[in-house]
């Protein structure tokens, strides 16, 4: 990992984080972005332009849900929420995602085997 | 995929703009004020966070354009792209999209079609004012069967006493031509008191008739159709008041009837309206009035049915010998009336034509099914690079649609010539007048069905997708040589060769019917006869002088060279004719209620050819005065005499529970003669006792002259004799065997269109079984070549495959069967005679689905087993 400001995301992994992200609880886009940002210990950093766009393609692929609610600081905001076929394509997604990691490290052969 | 998936989808495909771009600047503004106060925490100056929570964020614009087309375009795009997929699909296989489409175009097309008929004629509502408080009147007898009109005392009696009825009518048909005496005629209506109430029609110019012109002899007085008024009057507006000819009689126009009216609905007399007076006859108890009654607005169902009780209690308590116990009045709807004898035929067709589409429909089905077969490696690597099953049955599904789409937008076209067709080969068997039409409710009707069709396609091409392990089909080809959905090819296969079955075997009992029926005998001559109608007589005609013009007319045409025979006689043979009850003074339990009555001239045997078995021929001594003679057939000679040959007993006629109809007819009537049996009233039906009277001693109305020729192309002789007597005549002439061709068009309709239905179901079976089991044997080639290599002999192989196909081509035939053995009651009461249809015939179009299955099977087996096996092991 080259880069001085973290790695960018890989394209098409970012909805599968999204949703990673949406499995424990309801969030807004601004808390999306901080939570990546602070599980990656910021080595991953979202372009947030992308997020929104993102986020709008899960929705309308049923993944994922949204409604406005009170943010913790009381301001008005819009959560998204996880649907149930969000979580199954979460899973597959997971395991694809095992499965071609564990292929790509082997090939450069970074992992320990 | 969810259907609240499927729901906020959508929502978000209609969701307006400006909704969506509030939300997403709210949403936008919300995360960068979080930013900023991240950014502020972290010890910014509040400008510096500002700017640094802009940047961060990126191009706002960019960010809503993205946004908004991610939240619209998934869904509309899914299917824009599916359906280009599916078009894309369908060019690279054309001869596959051509004959799929075409398959389903023509089951639409002709269900399509009947629909629009059915929907005319037993669905759509009747085109009068108020329906629902529309009726037809008519009695039930004591053996149950019932007739929707009544006799002339009952409708006096009904009109009179009943409590819900606003307005009771009557009418008679007519016909006449109007203005110029040679114009061709136009059909119209006599109509009796309250019509227009009844009806609920009123006349758009002028006003209805009154009280003086409904009374016998009134003012000669005429309305005018809308359509008549429009054609030879060009719609004149000062119509009302002039003087227009009706068959040569001056009448006076008092009005013109809406463009709307239309009565009957499936006959439209509409051409004209006269006056008609109901004749209250308490000796006559023919059910021969009509009566068409409008209840009150706002009266229930119930209260109309009582009211119908007790106007038969008080009928009976008033005239007991006319109601016995277990008779009674009865409401019909104007499709018992008018539809009740066309509604079985048309079930009939509509499920023969929705077998067709079956048929066809799983004719696609298979195609699909076999390309999906085929197409395995394509679905399985759309799979395996991240299209979910739902995302797959959708673009099948798509396929699917489009495919019928297609298929029903043709199927509509077709459908629209289709009713042509059948509307010009059915004149007499449709009623033409519930105008059936393509419009939006069989637009409707051929979406759904479309739309249905296409789901069955897009399931069926899903079927081998399912059962496929994704990533297994990407690896290898199908090595496993009988691939996935084998079963459901082979139920598509059972399914159509069952349907094609039941078709095909109601059609050959229809064919064998109609050849039984045609080939009868009707027992007496049609080939040389001609029958001239003398329509309607001008006026001044009344009975006597009506009697002597037929006198005059018969002499004359006597005269004509080429003309053996004259005869006149009530109406064509082959016509419902008069009935009367008869029996003889030795035995009156043998009577007979209903005796076919004929009012003939002297020769109408030698006219018609019919054989005089025993007895004379009416003669010139046989005079009003002289003692009254008959001469009846053979069913009637067995049924009252036995054996014993009658001529000279005697019978009576019109003596019926111990009283007379008909005053003059008070007397013994003295048998003279025996005739052959004929076919009186139809072919269909076995000759009925029938009693031949001479006009010379009692006539009755005009009648239809017959003419024996031994030239042909006398009409116009006849013709021109008959205009030669009276030019105010206006006579028509046809040949005797027209009128018998006629009377078999109903059941010669049906047979033509079943068997045209039949014929095209064996095509598309016998097309899609080949097409099915030839490309599961091409699959199977590998399979093949295997075995042979293996050491297999070449025949049992093939036997093998060709086998299998039979057994479900043999399985399919044998449900069709046993399915057709279950509803074929429908069709008993259509046909002529209860016998089953011709084996042979049968049998003969089973083995056609067999042969086809087995050579299906067997070409292409063959060329499988000829192969080289090491050739058809590197195939792939």
């Amino acid at each position: 990992m080259g880069t001085e400001r973290g790695g960018e995301v890989i394209k098409g992994t970012l909805e599968m984080i999204v949703l990673e992200i949406l499995q424990h609880e309801p969030m807004h886009g601004w808390g999306i972005t901080e939570r990546i940002e602070r599980r990656s210990h910021g080595h991953l950093s979202i372009n947030q332009g992308s997020l929104y766009p993102a986020l709008y393609r899960l929705v309308a692929r049923g993944w994922v849900s949204s409604d406005w609610r009170p943010s913790e600081n009381n301001r008005s905001a819009r959560y998204y929420t996880l649907t149930r076929a969000g979580r199954k394509q979460l899973a597959a997604e997971r395991a694809q995602w095992e499965k071609l990691s564990l292929g790509v490290n082997l090939i450069l052969g970074t992992a320990n085997s | 995929m969810s259907l609240r998936a499927w729901w906020s989808r959508l929502r978000g495909t209609m969701r307006r703009d400006d909704t969506l771009d509030q939300e997403m600047e709210r949403e936008m503004a919300f995360h960068l004020d979080m930013a900023t106060q991240r950014n502020v925490s972290r010890g910014m100056s509040a400008e510096e966070a500002t700017r640094h929570a802009k940047a961060t964020f990126g191009s706002a614009d960019a960010v809503r354009e993205e946004a908004r087309d991610a939240y619209r375009a998934r869904f509309l795009e899914n299917v824009i792209a599916d359906v280009r997929f599916a078009i894309r699909g369908f060019r690279r296989s054309p001869s596959f999209a051509l004959t799929a489409i075409l398959t389903v175009a023509i089951g639409i097309g002709a269900s399509t079609a009947i629909f629009s008929v059915v929907d005319a004629v037993l669905l759509r509502p009747l085109p009068i004012p108020r329906p629902n408080d529309f009726t037809y009147l008519g009695w039930i007898w004591k053996k149950g069967n019932d007739i929707p009109s009544l006799t002339s005392l009952q409708y006096e009696y009904v009109r009179e006493n009943s409590r819900t009825l606003d307005a009771l009518t009557s009418y008679r048909t007519d016909e006449a031509a109007i203005g110029d005496e040679n114009s061709t005629p136009v059909r119209g209506l006599r109509v009796s008191n309250d019509f227009f109430r009844a009806l609920g029609f009123s006349p758009r110019l002028g006003r209805e008739f009154d009280a003086s012109e409904l009374q016998p002899g009134g003012p000669s007085v005429l309305i005018l159709g809308d359509a008549v008024w429009r054609t030879r009057f060009g719609a004149d507006q000062s119509i009302v008041g002039r003087q227009v000819r009706l068959n040569n009689e001056s009448r006076t126009v008092v009005g013109v009837m809406p463009a709307e009216f239309r009565f009957p609905p499936e006959s439209s007399h509409d051409g004209y309206l006269v006056p008609f007076a109901v004749e209250v006859n308490p000796a006559d108890d023919g059910h021969n009035t009509e009566a068409l009654g409008r209840f009150r607005r706002g009266t229930s169902e119930t209260e109309r049915v009582a009211d119908i009780q007790a106007l038969t209690q008080s009928f009976r308590a008033a005239h007991p010998t006319l109601a016995e116990a277990g008779e009674s009045f009865k409401l019909f709807t104007h499709r018992d009336v008018h539809a009740g004898s066309i509604r079985r035929t048309l079930l009939l067709l509509f499920g023969a034509v929705s077998l067709l589409l079956l048929i066809a429909s799983a004719n696609t089905a298979t195609l699909m099914l076999v390309r999906a077969s085929v197409r395995k490696r394509e679905i399985a690597v759309r799979a395996s690079i991240g299209a979910g099953p739902g995302r797959i049955l959708q673009q099948l599904l798509t396929e699917g649609l489009v495919l019928s789409v297609l298929s029903a937008t043709l199927g509509v076209i077709a459908g629209v010539l289709a009713l042509r067709v059948f509307l010009a080969a059915a004149p007499s068997a449709l009623p033409a007048g519930m105008n059936p039409q393509i419009d939006g409710r069989v637009l409707t009707y051929a979406i759904v069905v479309s739309i249905a069709t296409g789901l069955l396609f897009g399931l069926a091409a899903a079927v081998p997708s399912f059962r496929l392990r994704l990533q297994s089909g990407i690896l290898g080809s199908s090595r496993g040589a009988t691939g996935g959905g084998t079963r459901a090819r082979d139920a598509l296969i059972f399914l159509e060769t069952a349907a094609a079955v039941v078709l095909l075997a109601g059609a050959t009992i229809l064919i064998t019917s109609f050849v039984r029926l045609v080939r009868v005998d009707p027992g007496f001559d049609t080939d040389k006869v001609l029958a001239v109608k003398l329509g309607r007589l001008p006026p001044g005609y009344d009975p006597s002088r009506r009697d002597q013009l037929v006198d005059r007319l018969l002499e004359r045409m006597r005269g004509v060279p080429g003309i053996e025979y004259a005869s006149a006689a009530p109406n064509l043979p082959l016509e419902r004719g008069r009935n009367f009850p008869v029996d003889t003074r030795e035995r009156p339990d043998l009577a007979i209620g209903a005796v076919e009555l004929r009012f003939v001239s002297a020769d109408y045997f030698a006219t018609l050819g019919i054989p005089l078995i025993a007895g004379r021929d009416f003669g010139r001594d046989d005079v009003a005065g002289a003692e009254p003679v008959a001469i009846v057939n053979q069913a009637f000679a067995q049924h009252f005499w036995g054996d014993t040959t009658p001529v000279g007993r005697t019978i009576q006629i019109g003596h019926y529970k111990d009283r007379w109809l008909r005053p003059q007819l008070e007397k013994q009537t003295r048998v003279i003669g025996v005739a052959a049996n004929i076919h009186e009233i139809g072919l269909d039906r076995a000759p009925r006792p029938t009693v031949l009277l001479p006009r010379t001693q009692s006539s009755d109305g005009t009648p239809v002259l017959l003419i024996r020729s031994t030239s042909p192309g006398m009409a116009n002789v006849v013709l021109g004799a008959v205009k030669a007597d009276d030019p105010q005549l206006v006579p028509t002439v046809e040949p005797l065997n027209a009128a018998v061709r006629r009377s078999v068009s109903a059941p010669r309709f049906r047979m033509l269109l079943i068997g045209t239905f039949a014929g095209s179901a064996l095509l598309l079976a016998g097309i899609g079984i080949y097409g099915v089991i030839a490309s599961v044997v091409q699959q199977r080639t590998k399979e093949i070549g295997i075995r042979v290599a293996l050491g297999a002999s070449r025949a049992s192989v093939a036997l093998g495959v060709v086998r299998r196909s039979f057994l479900v081509v043999a399985a399919g035939s044998t449900v069709g069967l046993f399915l057709f053995w279950t509803v074929r009651q429908i069709l008993a009461t259509m046909l002529y005679d209860t016998a089953t249809g011709d084996p042979r015939l049968l049998a003969m179009t089973i083995a056609v689905l067999a042969i086809v299955a087995t050579l299906a099977a067997w070409i292409p087996t063959r060329r499988a087993v000829r192969v080289d096996p090491a050739t058809t092991l590197r195939l792939d």
